[in-house]
């Protein structure tokens, strides 16, 4: 790492990558292109639990939960922390393959927010704006909120929002109908609605404001980096390069 | 969902063409694929958990405490109404709809030219609109900075590297950074170089961290 800068302003890389193309809802031909936005940023300080976690734990469990709060506390933290969001963009062409080189043209789509891409706990979303070939003149300039410490984007205040993936949640609430006391049962609900809503969820406290990024550098593709951007292409651990080099499933394609 | 009535509606999948590394699309393949099948089934399956927790959440006491004041009565009717809502969410969880992996590997027929694609962990990815929460500062033009064509393309990606400027400049987003983050996280620039990007950031610290 050369440099660490704090954590305000937001400083961003980013990478233009031609898509093709596709039909619209309207049978029109529609270049496509995806820009990704890497949020680079030098540490993820693990998972916050927070006082209402460690206060509900500790009624619960007493003691143990307590200590339990502060074990789960810092969780999963690691140093880098590449994160990014991605807007897909489509301009309506009678030459498909040739892409405009007028930014006007060019239409907002859809946007990635990436969280936790490719964990277990990934909660990365698609926001659509509008379908190719829909009328849409000018893209909704969306918001990217970046959740405390975990640094992952979303299209919403994701405060309280929780990480414990569907399938965990769903294990969780199939062991408990085991449960034959009604007050062990609601105890067991009460439970597991304090560890997935307070507890593992995402923290963020929200600045009031929005910035726009003050650092902007084009990588180029992962294959052919420009601009002194060959950290790309680490391969270590919470690397960009398998992320830029795959491919985000739009759900309109 | 927009995204998925969208796809329902224009019968049109992303073809991956891995060796040249574009996408293509096709209007080509079936509407009712085996990849949208499954997708209906976990969002029903995600509704009835979620279903079961907002349940929970507005009606069960969050406290041991609160919970043993109850009369029995009172907590046998709760628990049989989180069992009614419960019984979906088991029989979801058995027939694996939960599972993220259980759509990985699945293929799905698509043209004769680019017969399958596989669907990999992206499958994960929920959709919204922006009517469900989402902020944005309304509808606005792009801003512009005028950089204009350079004739050069250093990445060689067929577009011309000050389109791409003024493209990334036109659509980026706004962002809110989380107040009270710890101090020394922060943004981080890189050295021009494939490896050690971990080990520049804390020499000593670096391999014992990443293998915890």
């Amino acid at each position: 790492m050369q440099q660490t800068f704090g954590p305000t302003p937001p400083r961003l890389y980013y990478r233009v990558r031609p898509l093709g193309y596709t039909i619209g809802s309207d049978s029109q031909y529609y270049n496509l292109i995806q820009i990704d936005y890497l949020t680079a940023w030098n540490r993820d300080d693990g998972l916050i639990t927070g006082a209402g976690c460690t206060a509900a734990y500790g009624i619960f469990f007493g003691l143990a939960g307590v200590a339990t709060s502060y074990v789960l506390n810092g969780q999963e933290d690691h140093i880098l922390d590449n994160e990014r969001t991605a807007h897909l963009l489509a301009s309506r062409t009678t030459t498909p393959g040739v892409y405009s080189t007028n930014v006007y043209d060019w239409h907002g789509i859809a946007a990635y927010t990436a969280a936790h891409e490719g964990t277990n706990d990934d909660s990365s979303m698609i926001i659509s704006f509008a379908g190719v070939g829909d009328a849409l003149p000018y893209s909704p300039k969306l918001t990217i909120s970046l959740s405390k410490s975990k640094h992952a984007s979303y299209g919403f205040n994701p405060d309280g929002m929780t990480l414990v993936p569907a399938w965990v949640r769903a294990a969780a609430a199939y062991a408990i109908q085991f449960i034959t006391d009604p007050y062990y049962y609601l105890i067991a609900v009460a439970a597991y609605e304090t560890t997935c809503y307070v507890c593992i969820t995402e923290k963020f406290d929200d600045p009031g404001y929005a910035q726009l990024p003050s650092f902007f550098v084009n990588i180029g593709e992962p294959n052919m980096l420009i601009n002194g951007s060959h950290w790309i292409a680490d391969t270590g651990q919470y690397s960009y390069y398998p992320k830029l080099n795959g491919y985000i499933l739009w759900p309109l394609l | 969902m927009k995204a998925v009535r969208f796809l329902r509606l224009t019968p049109a999948l992303a073809l991956i063409c891995g060796t040249c590394g574009t996408v293509v699309l096709s209007a080509q393949t079936t509407t009712t694929s085996s990849l949208q099948q499954l997708l209906d089934s976990r969002a029903t399956a995600e509704k009835q958990l979620a279903a079961f927790d907002a349940f929970a959440k507005a009606n069960v006491p969050n406290s041991e405490q609160e919970i043993r004041k109850l009369d029995r009565a009172k907590a046998e009717a709760l628990v049989a109404q989180l069992r009614a809502l419960a019984a979906p969410v088991v029989q979801a969880r058995n027939a694996d709809l939960y599972n993220p992996s259980a759509l990985q590997g699945k293929t799905v027929p698509l043209s004769n030219r680019f017969p399958k694609l596989h669907v990999n962990a992206a499958i994960r990815i929920h959709t919204m609109t922006p009517s469900e929460g989402v902020q944005t500062g309304g509808i606005s033009l792009p801003l512009v900075k005028p950089l204009g064509i350079t004739g050069q393309d250093a990445d060689l990606d067929g577009l011309d590297d000050g389109f791409e400027a003024e493209l990334a400049d036109a659509f980026k987003f706004t962002y809110k950074v989380s107040n009270n983050e710890n101090s020394g996280t922060g943004f981080a620039t890189f050295y021009d170089r494939a490896t050690g990007c971990a080990a520049d950031l804390w020499p000593n610290a670096a391999t014992a961290l990443l293998s915890s």
